[in-house]
């Protein structure tokens, strides 16, 4: 399949075009189960009006997520590393990172959870105002990755709720970004309804 | 084609690895010598001799004496460790190992003191105060008691926890929920030199929480100061946030299992990590890692020294308002990882090291990306060093500030950067070099004042070394031939041979299933980590997993000053020393 | 920065003195904005040159050893490669392989009924594909594997085995390497089976330690 390289003489970095998030080489061959179209919610019983002014909000949520970095450990350095210089998030709107959790309404759970910082989290969680979003990033915070062991929580979801999960040890910045990509598409079809 | 195979032609030839044979260090008979002389100058000891530094078997009753006897006879000034080893079925089933460090004589110790259960050990703390977070840990993973220790608490489960995770009868997926009602209320204890002072102050004292979830603690530590007006009167840290359980998870992983957990101890220079680990087992395996490998080794190495300061300096002037610099340094460690992703397959944790060489060889291309690496890296130093170095704002916030002295940064067991911006050029590369850092010719920085403008100042040049570094090994060029040793007991064979030789098939199956088999025995091996001397200390009963793995992490120790360094400062002050201490949470908690 | 040889291989590096113009802040300032402004300008002309990659648009390559999600190779009549060892799983450190082995009726060769890989358990350290004897499982340069329910992030044979002739370009993590091939040509599917094929060519002389049967 052809890849159109795009050089850059600075970097030691390759890049090549793309189009979309998904695509690629790589697509048509290697899809996720359930990546593919999915049937969005049926909105059966509202209104014109109301179906509209849902588009328009779910429009504004998707556009402007701003994320609180739940960062413990190997994660959050890879989280650092999408919001700098890079990779470039603020094109989607989710580049005020907050650190305050009343003032964010996504939350990025990028590390280890131990069961010392369980109650933080769930405080945490508990203090973001509605509606809240909850990306899991990682291996240990989706599912306790490698550590099978007696201090760590076998993924956040036994605490709080979470809508994206991104595979990886650490994913890398472009896979978590794929991740909020995709958060951002299923907030914008309505099928993530909070709040 | 010779530079790119992966194995060598010459076949192995030496014998099979018979199991459950005894570790004979290769320095065994020096390390006895030193020992007999050591002990004929101490008291009270018994030698252990076959080891690879001098040991000595202890009574508990006289442990504080010895320590005491080394300290200020012998010079073992660096506490480096203190940990417990488990042996149920002895009767005295638990080993308390002490190793001591003396800068002056370049020497290691190593002493055991046998306890049984529900014995205790008399507190080290007199001698050595930077064993004080060390005696908590064997308390809280073990359950010795230490007798005369002043705040004898778990230090990194948390407060529900039930039992000692490190005994070996414990099962180690045994979890215990904590609830909000379980945290335990930390109230700092006043620093005695503003004891007195507050019935003459103007303020009520407060007490105040900082973290775990606060942006300057970077996720997962906890401070708890007092303030008077705005001055820190009192403080007191929680660690434990980010207690993966490395140790007990290497004790249910086979030796090349451990390695991806070695990554993640100091995620910000995981090769290190990597290359400490595995020299630790081919140690014990008494194997020599191909020159190419070592050479791999070494420039990775010194890139992820590089990386590591990078993150330490650019989140610190973050948390002290300089947000551009974070973009400055992070731009080429960002480039840097394309280099380490090219060669390994990941970015940030990259498990590339093997025992006995590295996984694959490194891509054609590699020498001419580290060069292009090696030139514009100095640019954003220098770039930051405009931004900052002579900027007075910038030297006011930490000039001066989270000073510690030059004894007690060594009677913490500070090794490492903090050390050696408090004047101590203990520098593990060139007093003990390994993977033949003795033929590079480079400075080891130090500076005066031990503040945060210090440590600043000495990672920056430590940089400005590393780049010296491997800068003379790309013109030294890629030494030609295998990269992992060919001896079908520690490395996979090649993949040609294992598809069509059943030889080879049997000894792949052999070392998937039944794993690496050291010799019975214990050893030390130590690197200089990104923060200091990175410690690994194995002991093996011969079997595929080891039996006990413990890293001596280089923050644990220099977290524990945090505290005195900042009592009488302001809260942005604690901020600024906080973050150029390079605090690693996944390494402090390990 | 002053630095001074203290000792041979030890260096001091002293603070400089404050200067006058150090002292009172504003020059200090400018200079710090001269800085940032050349970088500004430098950007604003040399746009090409920026570091950023704009993911989605444009994406980074990664190199041919990249660690993503793993694929199920296939043999050319369409069969997996896996004949079940288990070899992937022991060596597995997350224990995220779960393989249940069957027996192919015809050929008495072992197969997967079932192969299942946790990808939210995977730590992607390639140790899979370096316990594989059998060039079944490779790893791809597939990083973009968002998930949405913990469930679908089980991924099984029917998400893993790629057909036959799929393309050596997205492949990442594998046995064999374009640059380590004799022939300078891509590794990828098919190359390993032809490295293990080759001794056992008819002209081989048959090996006499080997029971062929009465």
């Amino acid at each position: 399949m052809p890849v159109q390289n795009v050089d850059n003489p600075n970097s030691i970095i390759p890049r090549k075009s793309a189009t979309a998030p998904g695509e690629g080489a790589e697509k048509g061959l290697i899809t996720l189960p359930g990546e593919s179209e999915r049937e969005v919610e049926g909105i059966g019983g509202a209104t014109y009006l109301t179906t509209k002014l849902d588009q328009v909000v779910n429009w504004a949520r998707g556009n402007s997520l701003w994320p609180l970095p739940f960062g413990t450990a190997c994660c959050a350095i890879e989280f650092m590393s999408m919001v700098s210089s890079h990779y470039d998030i603020a094109r989607f709107g989710a580049e005020v990172v907050r650190f305050s959790p009343r003032q964010a309404d996504l939350m990025i759970v990028a590390g280890t959870i131990v069961d010392k910082i369980a109650p933080v989290l769930k405080k945490i969680y508990e203090q973001m105002p509605e509606p809240k979003y909850v990306i899991a990033m990682g291996a240990c915070a989706t599912s306790g990755g490698f550590y099978r062991a007696y201090h760590v929580v076998q993924g956040i979801d036994e605490i709080i709720p979470v809508d994206i999960w991104v595979p990886g040890c650490p994913p890398t910045p472009d896979g978590l970004m794929y991740g909020i990509l995709k958060l951002k598409e299923k907030i914008e079809r309505g099928e993530i309804r909070r709040g | 084609m010779s530079t790119l195979t992966k194995y060598s032609d010459i076949p192995y030839t030496g014998p099979a690895p018979t199991n459950r044979e005894p570790y004979v260090p290769a320095d065994a008979e020096k390390m006895n010598a030193r020992g007999a002389e050591i002990a004929s100058r101490i008291s009270g000891v018994t030698q252990e001799t076959g080891q690879d530094l001098p040991t000595f078997v202890v009574d508990k009753e006289r442990i504080v004496d010895v320590l005491r006897a080394l300290k200020h006879d012998l010079k073992f000034t660096l506490p480096l460790d203190c940990f417990g080893v488990d042996y149920p079925r002895r009767e005295q089933r638990f080993d308390i190992v002490y190793q001591l460090y003396s800068i002056e004589n370049n020497e290691r110790v190593r002493l055991k003191v046998r306890v049984g259960e529900g014995e205790s050990v008399p507190s080290s703390l007199p001698v050595y105060q930077g064993l004080n977070w060390f005696e908590r840990e064997v308390f809280d993973m073990f359950g010795v008691k230490f007798d005369g220790h002043p705040n004898l608490r778990r230090i990194l489960t948390h407060e529900n926890f039930q039992g000692h995770p490190l005994r070996k009868d414990y099962d180690p997926a045994q979890r215990w929920l904590l609830t909000e009602e379980g945290v335990a209320k930390i109230i700092p204890q006043i620093d005695p030199r503003f004891a007195q002072e507050e019935a003459e102050s103007d303020f009520e004292r407060v007490t105040l929480n900082l973290g775990p979830s606060h942006p300057a603690t970077h996720g997962t530590l906890r401070i708890v100061v007092t303030l008077d007006g705005e001055t820190i009167v009192g403080a007191d840290t929680e660690i434990g946030y980010l207690h993966r359980c490395f140790e007990k998870m290497s004790e249910t992983h086979t030796y090349q299992q451990v390695i991806p957990f070695t990554d993640r101890l100091n995620y910000c220079s995981a090769i290190i990590n990597n290359v400490g680990y595995c020299m630790t087992v081919e140690k014990m395996l008494g194997i020599q890692s191909p020159a190419r490998a070592d050479y791999v080794r070494l420039i990775l190495s010194e890139l992820m020294r590089i990386g590591d300061h990078l993150i330490c300096i650019g989140t610190n002037l973050v948390d002290m308002g300089a947000l551009t610099n974070f973009w400055y340094l992070f731009q080429p460690r960002e480039e840097m990882y394309g280099l380490i992703e090219a060669c390994c397959g990941a970015r940030l944790l990259p498990s590339y090291l093997r025992i006995g060489g590295l996984a694959v060889d490194v891509p054609p291309n590699f020498l001419q990306m580290t060069q292009k690496l090696v030139d514009s890296i100095p640019r954003f130093l220098d770039d930051v060093d405009k931004l900052v170095r002579t900027n007075r704002i910038f030297r006011d916030r930490v000039e001066g500030i989270g000073p510690i002295s030059a004894e007690d940064a060594l009677d913490f067991g500070f090794t490492g950067p903090c050390l050696r911006a408090c004047g101590i050029p203990y520098d593990v590369r060139k007093a003990n070099p390994y993977l033949g850092y003795e033929t590079y010719d480079f400075d080891v920085p130090i500076a005066d004042g031990g503040d945060t403008y210090a440590r600043y100042l000495v990672r920056m040049e430590e940089m400005r070394q590393s780049l010296r570094i491997i800068q003379q090994a790309i013109d030294r060029g890629l030494p030609t031939g295998p990269v992992i040793v060919d001896n079908p007991y520690v490395a996979l064979p090649p993949k040609s041979k294992v598809y069509n030789e059943m030889e080879s098939l049997i000894y792949h199956f052999k070392l998937i299933m039944h794993g690496i088999q050291p010799p019975v025995g214990e050893t030390y091996f130590q690197v200089e980590g990104g923060n200091g001397e990175l410690g690994f200390y194995i002991v093996s009963d011969g079997t595929k997993n080891p039996y006990r793995v413990r890293v001596r992490p280089p923050c644990f120790a220099i977290y524990q000053a945090f505290t005195k360094m900042i009592t009488g400062q302001t809260i942005p002050d604690a901020i600024a020393a906080l973050g150029s201490l390079n605090i690693i949470a996944g390494e402090l908690d390990h | 920065m002053p630095i001074t040889r203290v000792a041979p291989g030890v260096v001091k590096v002293v603070p400089d003195k404050m200067t006058l113009s150090q002292r009172t802040y504003l020059p200090q300032v400018i200079g710090g904005m001269l800085v940032t402004i050349r970088h500004l300008v430098k950007n604003l002309f040399n746009m090409k040159k920026l570091p950023i990659i704009s993911y989605p648009e444009v994406k980074r390559v990664y190199s041919e050893r990249f660690r993503g999600r793993h694929i199920l190779t296939s043999r050319e009549d369409g069969t997996t490669r896996c004949v079940a060892c288990y070899m992937c799983s022991t060596a597995c450190p997350a224990e995220c392989i779960t393989i249940e082995a069957g027996e192919d009726q015809r050929t008495r060769e072992k197969f997967p009924v079932r192969y299942d890989i946790d990808l939210l358990r995977c730590v992607f350290c390639g140790y899979c594909v370096d316990a594989c004897p059998e060039d079944a499982i490779y790893m791809t340069r597939d990083y973009e594997m968002a998930i949405d329910t913990r469930a679908r992030a089980v991924v099984g044979l029917r998400d893993l085995v790629v057909p036959p002739n799929f393309p050596v370009e997205p492949m990442g993590w594998r046995p064999y390497y374009g640059a380590m091939d004799k022939n300078g040509t891509a590794g990828g599917t098919g190359r390993g089976q032809e490295l293990r094929s080759a001794p056992y060519a008819d002209d081989a002389p048959p090996n006499p330690d080997v029971y062929r049967g009465a």
